[in-house]
């Protein structure tokens, strides 16, 4: 298969802006990501960087003030920026992308029993859906396949279930309809060690299974290590690294990268891995430093960093780090 | 509780040798801010309504530890200085919405800090905070300890982070120590089958150690607190259950030099 055909969601030069009176929020600022069939990317960045933004595009349920300025969303060959509300509910939402989205103890209805909440997305999408029994039985089965006891989670109320119990409902309602991707944003911050480890291999086994893309969304890099095939890292609305797996980690490009992974006190063999701090804060999105946007944080700064934004520069196959420092002049 | 904020059931907290729950009021009230607290969430440790500079200087104030508005401006600006939150002349007067997270929680250890206190529960202080602002949050609480002599209880589930911290660790699992003793050796050599599942799933950020290395995992999820499993109540969820552990309360043993563990496997019968 030729890797052009390959691929499921191709998002070109997007910018997504918050247009307000005192400005605008550059949250997604000129942004190129792809993902292809049967392919976890995780996006990484801290807060703020615009990550969320980027995924809320794509499913085109940005807040107000969000607005797509420019750019493609190339889905299946549809580009979703140009679509309207009815064909992006028929289409797409849900039934080829479904979102997993932050925090699962809130994106629960909390006066809904579990069931009726399945229940809810299956009979919206009801012209997709031959038959609502057969539905239900599927609504089962998935709660089986995520590790629940039907009997006992599908007539209870959130408050009833614990946090890994409740990830896993949403875990489960994301695959109702058989989507192409599945959106995971933070889907294991606000869980402990052990339940987020056990999420992690579910939705790796689920994955592998069904051979779904999962596009994930996190600030938290060891996570990224266990699931995810390529990594985008953003840094203030742009992306300024993307490579594979083992060349993220291994040999990081951007400065940004490479901080963030030493940033972060982490055991290997029990050993505690060198610690690096970063300097400063992220900047404000509104008026976003000058050049490069992570110059003012940068411990390899140079006087053509202040003024000019670097060019993507490709290393190698398949990866690409938009820093003067790769800069040949 | 040990910050005398809840009374206990049953047991004592002592601090410098006097039971904290014993204690004349007076006498309370002349010690309480020698222990301090710095909270989890950044977001709403401050009250929303004050300046940085009073929420820092709230503690000298009602404490009366100094009698001049001089001493506590010149208290409040050294240790403002102190967290980098500088020019404190600039952050003395914003609100805390118009600080970021990080600058959040300078403020509230800064407010802890201002009291000079010898102890200090830290609650996840940086589990809130993004990636990048970690290591220098945790630094900043580490000076303290050696300049000023303070001694944290840290509480995370983070054991990286408890490692880069800390000096000795206690395991705890649902109300119960089931291990304790320096951290080094509990994490090189982890004897409770709690503490071994807690450590096999630390993630690494390694994707070839990562994908290779087997978790232990764990059955199930903690149960409720008001009810606890009989025996040991870490029985239904372990891979090395034996028939007494459903019966009876294992003791706390000592291991090795100080390595307390509470668990039957270790206990010779």
């Amino acid at each position: 298969m030729n890797s052009e055909n390959n691929i499921l969601l191709d998002i070109r030069k997007l910018r997504v802006y918050y247009v307000m009176s005192t400005g605008s929020v550059k949250a997604v600022d000129d942004v190129d990501l792809t993902i292809k069939n049967n392919e976890v990317v995780a996006l990484v960045g801290e807060s703020g960087c615009g990550k969320s933004t980027l995924a809320y595009s794509i499913l085109r349920i940005l807040p107000y003030p969000g607005e797509i300025i420019s750019g493609e969303i190339i889905f299946n060959g549809m580009d979703l920026t140009k679509m309207d509300e009815e064909e992006l509910r028929k289409k797409i939402r849900w039934r080829n992308i479904s979102m997993i989205f932050q925090g699962a103890m809130n994106s629960l209805n909390p006066v809904m029993k579990i069931k009726d909440q399945l229940m809810e997305a299956i009979i919206y999408h009801e012209d997709a859906i031959e038959d609502v029994d057969a539905a239900y039985l599927k609504a089962i089965e998935l709660i089986r396949r995520v590790g629940l006891d039907p009997d006992r989670v599908l007539n209870s109320y959130p408050h009833e279930l614990s946090g890994g119990m409740k990830q896993r409902v949403v875990i489960a309602m994301s695959l109702l309809l058989n989507p192409r991707l599945v959106i995971a944003d933070e889907p294991t911050t606000a869980l402990d060690v052990t339940t987020q480890a056990n999420i992690i291999d579910l939705l790796k086994d689920i994955q592998r299974e069904i051979g779904i893309s999962i596009l994930l969304i996190t600030h938290d890099l060891p996570v990224v290590a266990e699931i995810a095939d390529r990594v985008y890292v953003m840094y203030a609305g742009k992306i300024v690294e993307y490579a594979d797996i083992y060349s993220i980690f291994k040999n990081p490009q951007h400065p940004y990268t490479e901080g963030l992974i030493n940033s972060v006190p982490s055991l290997v063999e029990g050993k505690l891995r060198k610690l690096t701090i970063m300097k400063g804060e992220p900047p404000d999105l509104i008026n976003p430093p000058k050049g490069c946007r992570f110059h003012p944080r940068c411990p390899y700064k140079m006087d053509i960093c202040e003024k000019e934004e670097p060019p993507p520069v490709k290393l190698k196959e398949g990866h690409v780090a938009n820093c003067w420092l790769h800069v040949k002049r | 509780m040990v910050l005398g904020l809840y009374k206990p059931t049953n047991g004592k907290v002592i601090y410098k040798g006097k039971d904290i729950f014993r204690m004349r009021r007076r006498e309370w009230r002349k010690i309480r801010h020698k222990l301090q607290m710095i909270y989890q969430d950044p977001y709403e440790s401050l009250n929303p309504r004050q300046k940085v500079f009073d929420i820092i200087a709230e503690p000298l104030r009602l404490n009366k530890l100094y009698s001049s508005k001089d001493e506590i401006y010149d208290k409040v600006m050294g240790v403002m200085e102190s967290v980098k939150l500088v020019p404190p002349e600039d952050f003395m007067i914003r609100y805390p919405h118009e600080l970021s997270g990080g600058q959040r929680q300078r403020v509230a250890i800064a407010r802890a800090i201002v009291t000079e206190p010898d102890f200090i529960v830290a609650d996840e202080p940086v589990s809130m905070l993004d990636a990048s602002l970690r290591a220098s949050i945790l630094d900043l609480l580490l000076g303290f300890r050696d300049k000023l002599g303070v001694t944290y209880l840290y509480i995370t589930h983070d054991l990286a982070t408890a490692r880069y911290v800390g000096d000795r660790m206690a395991i705890m699992y649902l109300g119960q120590i089931v291990e304790s003793g320096q951290i080094d050796e509990l994490i090189e050599n982890p004897m409770h089958p709690y503490t071994q599942a807690l450590i096999s799933s630390i993630p690494v950020p390694d994707p070839e150690y990562t994908r290779k290395k087997k978790r232990i995992k764990l059955k199930g999820e903690p149960p409720t607190p008001i009810n606890p499993p009989k025996g040991c109540r870490f029985h239904p969820r372990c891979p090395y259950k034996m028939d007494i552990c459903e019966k009876e309360d294992p003791e706390e043993i000592n291991v090795n030099n100080g390595h307390m563990v509470k668990c039957w496997l270790h206990i010779k019968k």
